[in-house]
């Protein structure tokens, strides 16, 4: 005869069970803390190690010489920050007006037009360099000047990192704040200067970090639209690995620019608790 | 960056699948050959046929570039049975012991149909260091494709004369900003040899001599070379790996220095007969043709060896000796455009009736393809004799002015492979040195007054930002409050509502 299990019997199961897990917040860490550990830090300091070795796995600084002595290579580097500079500096005066535009008007029904924004993202970026390339030529805005071409593919392939987070600081403020300013008699001009603006820079902030970071290394970009003839910092590390068989000087100017972009988050204040800079998508 | 990452997690996973489950390939019980390879590189039908006949699965992948290759060995030994790396860089591999010697008694048919003048050349190239120092590479490898480099050109803007050198093209300024050179070190430096060496070049009385040149690593040789690609810089479409076969069947480009299987390719789709990956025929077809300049120029041979951490024995020189078959060679020259080592050995083939026939490379390739004779007069066209590949006999060939280009694209003459040099491997000294080369031609450098001047500016601006945003911690620090209200800025005065009257 078998036993009939009443439904509460089943819930009741894990009380019978020999061995107890309760599980607490602190258990459910573990995975992501494993994860961290394995995915972050340890290729982290990976680079770390390359970087001060030289090939026969003994200290060295020479990496750090080579690549500060180099001219080449720091003119790379000025090159790419410039690059990224500029493709973030576009993004901002593109996206901005798109951002506002689709989270203020009818336009946007549903979300429609957000969708077709975000739409591309969803393609290979590689796909869409190379079919953005042969669409330039077509209509011969291509090839006049290469650093122009790199900068409106980076533009391309980067724009909807800055349109996102603009977007959602602009549909997430409050409303009333505006109505007020109109209502005590702003003109729609001043209520966005006093208080629309003010209020997305953290959207902003966000846009460029994301934006501004990749461009610098974001190699397959300057390649397709440059022709081969734009040099960004990232291709130069990625030779390093490949072609010249260095992972030391790769390692070394990969941590140069993790310096670099540590001390400018720094700079502008980016590690305060209240910077939402990442955090707005 | 992301390369660079995926490289580091790629490491962290074979660690820790090396330490979690034991880097032994355990799988010898369940017939499976791992092959590495180049994209395209092989007509993938032949793959299942190998399984149909021996039982044994093929496992086939693909890699980039020998260097991305040679990264997966040093990462780990066993994850191939068998890759298809370049000579120079079965010479590498072979000097740090990361392949094995084969065992051609088991690779029946292979050395008896080898092309002799494909033996002749494996078996001069010696390991020069390591434990197998003095083996030839030809104890290594299994011959699979090989080729040339030189220009592919649009005859209708560039003439025949122009492109016999390296240097011909860049001194026509209709020519400027139509011309790619390869963004690969090893394939630009040799180009820059040659142009550089050019004199030295055409008085070398030997291939050893040609070689001796164009593997020239001396700081000054190298200093040269980075002048010379540097003042061509500014004729440049610009560099490609991959982009160049199609730039010049659409007409981007006019020039392009070619490896031969690409060259073939370009050709064949161009002329609107054949057609390109994407399986679709050019509309608008142009005549492009092959030349390789009388300078010399660089020579190339891929073939299959085994990683030392392989011990699949069995399998590899079952897929060897189906692999290099007359008839698996014919069909893979036949998918990608590139030649097969072997040269000899006979094959059947059906033709249009269905009827079986037996036939060679010779016959089904050279004149099958190439062959014109019967379309010229008496007296026209060029005769190539291909005796030095196939061997003793008659092995002629009639073809056009035009097919010409096409031929030496596959085929190149006796005279032209005795210009063509094998380039040696560069040692990772060598390779520092040509690193900062092509940093130079392939970057930009500024003068260090300016790269000086950008650094003081920047660490000015960063220490300015600083003060600004920590001004109450910095007293000295005298700047004007701000005013805040409306009121204040326009100096209004502010009443109170019991002041108003």
């Amino acid at each position: 005869m078998t036993k009939e299990i009443t439904p509460h019997e089943v819930a009741a199961g894990g009380a019978n069970r020999k061995f107890k897990f309760a599980f607490s917040r602190k258990q459910l860490c573990i995975p992501y803390g494993l994860f961290l550990a394995m995915f972050v830090v340890l290729p982290l300091l990976l680079i770390v190690f390359h970087s001060f070795t030289d090939k026969n796995g003994g200290f060295s600084v020479d990496n750090f010489v080579r690549f500060f002595t180099s001219s080449t290579t720091l003119t790379t580097l000025i090159i790419s920050v410039l690059i990224g500079f500029a493709t973030t500096l576009i993004c901002i005066i593109i996206a901005y007006p798109v951002a506002y535009i689709l989270a203020r008007s009818n336009l946007n029904k549903g979300g429609t037009l957000l969708m077709l924004f975000i739409m591309p993202m969803w393609i290979n970026f590689v796909l869409r360099a190379m079919a953005m390339k042969d669409l330039l030529t077509l209509i011969g805005v291509f090839g006049f000047n290469n650093y122009v071409n790199v900068i409106i593919g980076m533009v391309y392939d980067y724009l909807p990192f800055m349109i996102l987070p603009i977007y959602t600081v602009l549909i997430k403020m409050d409303k009333s704040l505006i109505e007020a300013s109109l209502d005590l008699g702003a003109s729609p001009f001043r209520t966005f200067t006093r208080i629309t603006f003010p209020l997305s820079v953290s959207g902003i902030a966000s846009g460029a970090t994301m934006v501004f970071m990749p461009t610098m290394t974001c190699y397959v970009i300057s390649d397709t639209f440059g022709n081969g003839l734009i040099t960004i910092i990232g291709k130069l590390i990625d030779e390093q690995f490949t072609t010249f068989q260095n992972w030391n000087l790769g390692s070394a100017m990969a941590l140069v620019l993790l310096v670099i972009m540590l001390v400018s988050m720094w700079v502008t204040g980016g590690f305060k608790s209240d910077d939402v800079r990442g955090t707005n998508l | 960056m992301k390369k660079f990452v995926s490289i580091a997690l790629a490491f962290l996973l074979s660690l820790s699948c090396c330490s979690l489950f034991g880097c032994a390939n355990n799988k010898e019980d369940v017939a499976v050959l791992r092959v590495c390879n180049c994209e395209d590189y092989i007509d993938e039908d032949l793959l299942q046929e190998f399984t149909d006949e021996t039982g044994i699965e093929v496992e086939y992948s693909t890699y980039g570039t020998n260097e991305n290759l040679y990264n997966e060995l040093v990462i780990n030994p066993n994850s191939y049975d068998l890759v298809v790396p370049s000579e120079y860089m079965i010479e590498k591999l072979a000097e740090e012991g990361r392949i094995q010697k084969l065992n051609f008694d088991e690779i029946a048919g292979y050395k008896e149909n080898l092309s002799p003048f494909i033996t002749e050349r494996l078996d001069g190239l010696k390991v020069k260091s390591g434990e197998y120092q003095g083996s030839s590479l030809s104890e290594f490898m299994v011959g699979y494709m090989w080729g040339t480099m030189g220009w592919v050109y649009n005859t209708e803007f560039v003439s025949k004369e122009e492109v016999s050198s390296w240097d011909g093209v860049f001194s026509n300024p209709e020519l400027s900003k139509k011309i790619t050179i390869k963004d690969a070190v090893r394939d630009s430096y040799i180009v820059g040899l040659a142009m550089v060496y050019k004199d030295r070049l055409e008085q070398a009385k030997d291939n050893a001599e040609i070689t001796q040149i164009l593997n020239s690593i001396d700081q000054e040789s190298i200093d040269k070379v980075g002048e010379k690609l540097n003042s061509i810089k500014s004729m440049l479409y610009g560099f490609e790996v991959d982009s160049g076969k199609n730039d010049i069947v659409l007409g981007n480009i006019n020039a392009y220095v070619a490896w031969s299987g690409d060259a073939a390719y370009a050709i064949d789709v161009a002329s609107g007969e054949v057609e390109d990956d994407d399986g679709t025929f050019v509309e608008n077809t142009r005549d492009l043709s092959y030349s390789i300049p009388e300078e010399g120029s660089n020579i190339w041979f891929d073939g299959f060896v085994m990683p030392s951490g392989s011990t699949n024995h069995d399998a590899v020189n079952k897929f060897l000796e189906f692999i290099s078959r007359p008839e698996s060679v014919y069909r893979n020259m036949n998918y990608t455009g590139y030649t097969g080592m072997v040269a000899g050995g006979e094959f059947t083939m059906e033709d249009e009736n269905g009827e079986e026939y037996q036939t060679d490379i010779f016959n089904e390739v050279v004149l099958g393809w190439f062959d014109e004779s019967e379309d010229l007069e008496d007296g026209e066209g060029v005769t190539v004799d291909l005796s030095y590949f196939f061997g003793d006999g008659d092995y002629d060939v009639i073809v056009s002015e035009e097919g010409y280009g096409r031929l030496i694209a596959q085929y190149p003459t006796a005279e032209i492979v005795e210009r063509c040099a094998i380039m040696s491997n560069f040692s990772s000294e060598t390779l520092m040195d040509i690193n900062d080369m092509w940093e130079g031609v392939k970057g930009e450098t500024f003068p260090t007054w300016l790269i000086i001047l950008v650094a003081v500016i920047v660490v000015l601006l960063m220490v300015a930002v600083v003060l600004l945003r920590n001004k109450e911690k910095f007293p000295w620090l005298k700047i004007p409050e701000r005013k805040t209200t409306y009121a204040e800025r326009k100096g209004l005065k502010i009443l109170k509502v019991e002041e108003i009257e």
